[in-house]
């Protein structure tokens, strides 16, 4: 059994066969490192990180908070987005923001939702967020509909770009729990929506813990060292062989089975088989750019509930599980996915819809962040915003700083970061400014996939400004020509 | 899967099925109907299932056939069950119980439930890649630390194998540990199949243990070891009802009465038929009610029930609390044996002196101990710093969500949701200088005042107690601001403070009949329906003529015929 595994592999090294699986190489690529040798381009990958704010609290919008006041090149940057320019160098030149961005809102209760629109009370927007669909006007007597009607950007483009990557696509989150319990997430905690067989929406829940996220994604990796090797394969050995009798005991058992049962017991075989084919996928070729990421070891120990702030509880570990240490291994884990070309698409939220995690630790307030929004001071707000940007800035600089062909990694990527809220008038309750808005909202985009502008601040055309136009256009970036739900048509201003 | 279905479930109003006090819940729904206008009528529509089979009056079938071993089984109030995936909780209990393994693994590496209060029921537990993806992860690191350990793996295999290839002592792991995984003997194709299985590495492997390994991973990834799968038998003359078998009765005992799996003596006691009767199944409830995990899984149930597993507060001050409270449950339901209802009427608590000063109480003589309440106006588990931590605000308490979590999960009288005008968020913020009671009286105001009068006269009535059980006189930094700690449970009366509160819902008979939906909820893993009212209501008399004990509560709720029989589910 091992010995076929490494036949199999020795054989694909020994043809320098460009099978798709295998990294790229640079033996792989043709002479001008743009294409690979066998004619086709290199692959474009297409990643969308997501945080749970928006651009200011209740008190007012966060001054000087991710949009800067000038258009174009060379933008300044305000304390949020300080570390685009930081550890990481002048990330400027790589980043744009685009401002002046909205999701339409439902102006009256009952009323209707416009299209790509979202309902008057907040906080059961994903729909339009990931998917350009309106939300559904909620029936009488609730005030939320949390349905989610259509795909999401990052599986429209799965669909036309995967190829046989061993992932099609890759979901990750770096907020370990929702950190409210006796509440029900409604997708608060899910970015990617694909369709089940039946061909309805299907929540593609993001894996949470590192440890499962690197154990998913490297076991197939053969070491170098022999004795390594020899013990990698014996594993994957190992686990087809456990599967095969888990597979076959279980198909039995769905057979047993009627109605609810039985379709809950042959959605979990699915999802064994899919484990399967995992490992039946040819293991990636260490070498070059794409190597073993060191073990995580086990995962940061999980918080507990957080249900509020002040009240000298921050010395708990209550509300937090070391996000931040969490968040640098997912950003890990996406980087080399796209090296070694496990994966060229992925989701990656950082922190969940309506965040209840505890923010203390990340940005020096006590609170927990949804609280915050609502009634913490908007310049102590900036620097919320200025954890998730060091984290992106963290992630974008990997891209950067790997070669591939003639360029980067980041070259041949189209990266946005959404966030939930923006803030404006409040239809909930006639504010002025409020953050439970999406007025007012911001996005960022890095990557040169597919013409996409480098560094600059773009203020989206009125007949553009959804979010959704802005993935509209990442989706174009790599070649995935589509609307979004009910969002039609990129922005132009993001092409070179 | 849909939001509205999931509350329209969540805003039923409790059925009837608790004869003795009428009048009370016939008040107390008058109040909730008149709190909103389309609250579903509590008699009919509205519910998602279990309106078809048995309903008001039993079809005249009682006679449940041969199969059951049991005589005239009362078919009436069998409900349906689904397919039900061990909880995080469950699997960290059963392979402490099975291997060893104290390490409670499946909290990092399985996504977390989402809780209602309960995290059991089966309608939530959705099937997800990470789930999947987990559990394989998680069967491989039990396995390793497992076979890694000669003292655990030596007690588990439980013979010593001559060699890599000896098959006689892997059939002999395979056929004792199958059954206990599986909760059931395996047939001899199965234990061939897992024995090949074993074998194949242990030869190639050249280590007994290897083979070991790779069995257990496979249990631990088993359908039939992550979901608890009744079949049973259809009974003859009551289409779509099924009797359990004996072991599937075994294993809905266990994880009611322990939280985990049966082990070997109640596996065979379902052999030898002891759990075929009520009588049989009574007893056995009983028997296990003795075992220090029954303590633990009650205590379980109450911080689940009444929001308090996790505390926001230091780890020193949370434990202590929860200390608090767990030995009020223990000395009550345990120690004493005594009527549940002292758990809302005792009048001393469990403090360390971190605890006692907290409350400014008297500390304990010693380290710990037990401190009488005398006149601080407190009394039994909802003067605990505990309860009194839950349903609050940003930094501050909030009377509405206090008392909307007192009424949802204290009184089974959910209250509806808030209208789809209402952004609720955040707490009222009235005109600058306003005392809290000030700024809530918007709550009183036109269309907002029915359902705020269920909540917040019951929160305002425990305002004398901050979000973390302290007393106070006044708003917190406002010694303008008095409390004055009046508050009323619309329906039942006027009370001022916690012990007022307890034995308001005490002696209207509140508390005890919402506990029973409770366990049964917990217990079923899933919300009472209609069809499940004979038998709750039959548990709920056992309960009231025992004295209220909680222990009879368990036992009541085992030993009854619905506990050994299933109805079909509705078809998808």
């Amino acid at each position: 059994m091992s010995a076929l595994t490494l036949s199999r592999r020795t054989f694909l090294r020994g043809a320098g066969g460009v099978a798709i699986g295998l990294p790229l190489l640079d033996i792989m690529l043709g002479e001008h490192g743009d294409a690979l040798a066998g004619g086709g381009a290199l692959p474009s990958r297409f990643l969308l990180c997501f945080g749970g704010f928006g651009l200011g609290t209740d008190q007012g919008p966060s001054p000087n908070n991710l949009v800067p006041p000038e258009i174009g090149p060379g933008y300044s940057l305000g304390p949020a987005v300080a570390a685009f320019d930081g550890p990481y160098g002048d990330l400027r030149s790589e980043i744009s923001i685009v401002s002046g961005l909205a999701i339409p809102s439902q102006t009256t209760y009952g009323g209707p939702i416009p299209p790509g629109g979202r309902g008057v009370n907040f906080h059961a927007h994903t729909n339009p967020l990931f998917t350009g669909n309106a939300s559904l006007v909620p029936p009488p007597g609730d005030s939320h509909d949390y349905t989610v009607t259509g795909v999401s950007s990052d599986q429209i483009v799965a669909a036309a770009i995967a190829g046989d990557t061993n992932f099609a696509s890759l979901q990750y989150r770096a907020q370990a729990l929702l950190y409210n319990s006796g509440v029900y997430a409604y997708w608060r905690d899910v970015m990617s929506w694909g369709l089940d067989a039946g061909g309805q929406p299907e929540p593609l829940y993001p894996v949470a813990s590192p440890r499962q996220a690197f154990d998913t994604l490297f076991l197939g990796f053969v070491p170098d060292d022999p004795r390594k090797a020899a013990a990698a394969a014996l594993e994957i050995g190992k686990r087809k062989s456990i599967l095969d009798v888990v597979d076959r005991r279980m198909g039995g058992m769905v057979d047993r089975l009627g109605g609810a049962d039985k379709a809950k017991l042959q959605e979990h075989l699915d999802k064994i088989r899919t484990l399967e084919q995992q490992l039946d996928a040819t293991p990636p070729n260490v070498g070059g750019q794409c190597q073993l990421l060191r073990d995580p070891g086990p995962d940061p120990a999980l918080g507990g509930d957080f249900a509020g702030d002040g009240g000298g509880v921050y010395d708990a570990n209550a509300g937090y599980s070391d996000e931040h240490a969490r968040a640098r291994v997912f950003a890990d884990l996406v980087h080399m996915a796209f090296v070694c070309d496990l994966t060229r698409v992925g989701t990656y939220m950082y922190t969940m819809m309506q965040s209840f995690m505890n923010v203390l630790q990340l940005s020096g307030h006590e609170y927990q962040l949804h609280d915050m929004t609502h009634s913490a001071n908007a310049f102590y707000f900036n620097d919320v915003i200025a954890w998730h940007m060091e984290q992106f800035a963290y992630l974008v600089a990997k891209l950067r700083d790997t070669p591939e062909g003639d360029g980067t990694l980041l070259d041949h990527c189209a990266v946005g970061f959404l966030t939930e809220a923006g803030g404006g008038y409040s239809y909930e309750t006639g504010a002025a400014y409020t953050t439970h808005s999406t007025d007012g909202m911001a996005m960022l985009v890095a990557g040169g996939a597919g013409g996409l502008v480098r560094g600059e601040h773009i203020v989206a055309p009125a007949n553009a400004n959804h979010t959704g136009n802005v993935l509209v256009s990442l989706m174009r970036a790599v070649g995935v020509e589509s609307d979004l739900g009910d969002v039609s048509g990129h922005i132009p201003g993001l092409f070179v | 899967m849909c939001y509205s279905l999931a509350v329209f479930d969540a805003v039923l109003p409790p059925r009837r099925w608790n004869s003795m006090k009428k009048w009370v819940w016939a008040g107390l729904l008058l109040a909730t109907t008149a709190c909103k206008d389309d609250v579903p009528n509590p008699e009919g529509g509205g519910s998602t299932g279990g309106e078809e089979g048995s309903g008001d009056d039993a079809p005249g079938s009682s006679d449940a056939g041969d199969t059951t071993g049991g005589p005239e089984a009362d078919l009436d109030g069998v409900g349906p069950s689904g397919m039900r995936r061990l909880t995080r909780y469950e699997f960290d209990n059963v392979v402490r119980d099975l291997l060893g393994d104290d390490s409670r693994p499946s909290q990092a590496l399985l996504p977390e439930e989402e809780r209602a209060p309960f995290d059991n029921e089966y309608s939530r537990q959705e099937v997800t890649q990470p789930l999947v993806s987990g559990l394989e992860i998680l069967a491989r690191t039990v396995a390793q630390d497992f076979v890694a350990d000669a003292t655990r793996r030596a007690e588990v295999v439980g013979c010593t194998p001559a060699g890599p290839s000896d098959a006689t002592c892997m059939r002999g792991f395979v056929t004792d540990f199958g059954r206990l995984a599986l909760r059931r003997p395996l047939a001899t194709a199965e234990v061939d199949e897992l024995v090949d299985l074993g074998l194949a590495y242990a030869q190639s492997q050249d280590d007994f243990f290897a083979g070991v390994e790779v069995i257990v991973r496979a249990l631990l990834q088993d359908g039939e070891f992550i979901y608890r799968i009744e079949i049973g038998t259809e009974v003859a003359d009551a289409p779509g009802v099924f009797a359990l078998s004996g072991y599937e009765v075994a294993t809905r005992l266990s994880f009611l009465m322990w939280g985990s799996t049966p082990d070997d003596a109640l596996l065979t006691a379902a052999e030898a038929g002891e759990l075929d009767t009520t009588a049989g199944v009574r007893a056995m409830a009983q028997q296990m009610l003795a075992d220090p995990r029954a303590r633990t899984h009650v205590d379980r149930f109450h911080a689940l029930w009444l929001g308090y597993t996790e505390l926001p507060h230091s780890p020193a001050l949370t434990h202590a609390m929860r200390t608090e409270t767990a030995a009020l449950v223990e000395r009550v339901v345990f120690e004493d044996d005594a009527s549940w209802l002292e758990l809302f009427t005792f009048p001393e608590t469990y403090l360390d002196a971190t605890l006692a000063e907290h409350y400014g109480l008297p500390a304990p003589a010693g380290g710990a101990g037990w401190v009488g309440y005398g006149d601080s106006g407190r009394m039994g588990l909802m003067s605990h710093g505990s309860f009194l931590s839950v349903a609050a605000s940003a930094a501050d308490t909030s009377p509405t969500k206090r008392g909307k979590f007192i009424r949802d999960q204290v009184m089974c009288m959910p209250i509806p949701p808030p209208p789809p005008d209402v952004m609720a968020d955040n707490p009222p913020e009235g005109e600058a200088g306003d005392c809290k009671i000030d700024r809530y009286a918007v709550h009183a105001q036109g269309a907002c005042a029915g359902c705020h009068a269920q909540m917040d006269l019951v929160g305002f009535g425990l305002e004398n107690y901050d979000r973390a059980g302290r007393f106070r006189e006044h708003d917190d930094d406002r010694p303008d601001c008095p409390i004055s700690g009046e508050g009323e449970v619309v329906g039942l009366g006027e009370f001022n403070g916690p012990a007022a509160l307890a034995q308001l819902l005490v002696d209207n008979e509140v508390v005890q009949s919402c506990v029973t939906e409770q366990v049964f909820r917990y217990a079923m893993g899933r919300p009472m329906d209609e069809v499940d009212e004979p038998y709750v209501e039959a548990v709920a008399q056992g309960f009231v003529d025992s004295g209220h004990r909680f222990q009879a509560l368990l036992v009541e709720m085992a030993g009854r015929d619905a506990f050994r029989y299933r109805r079909e589910q509705e078809q998808p």
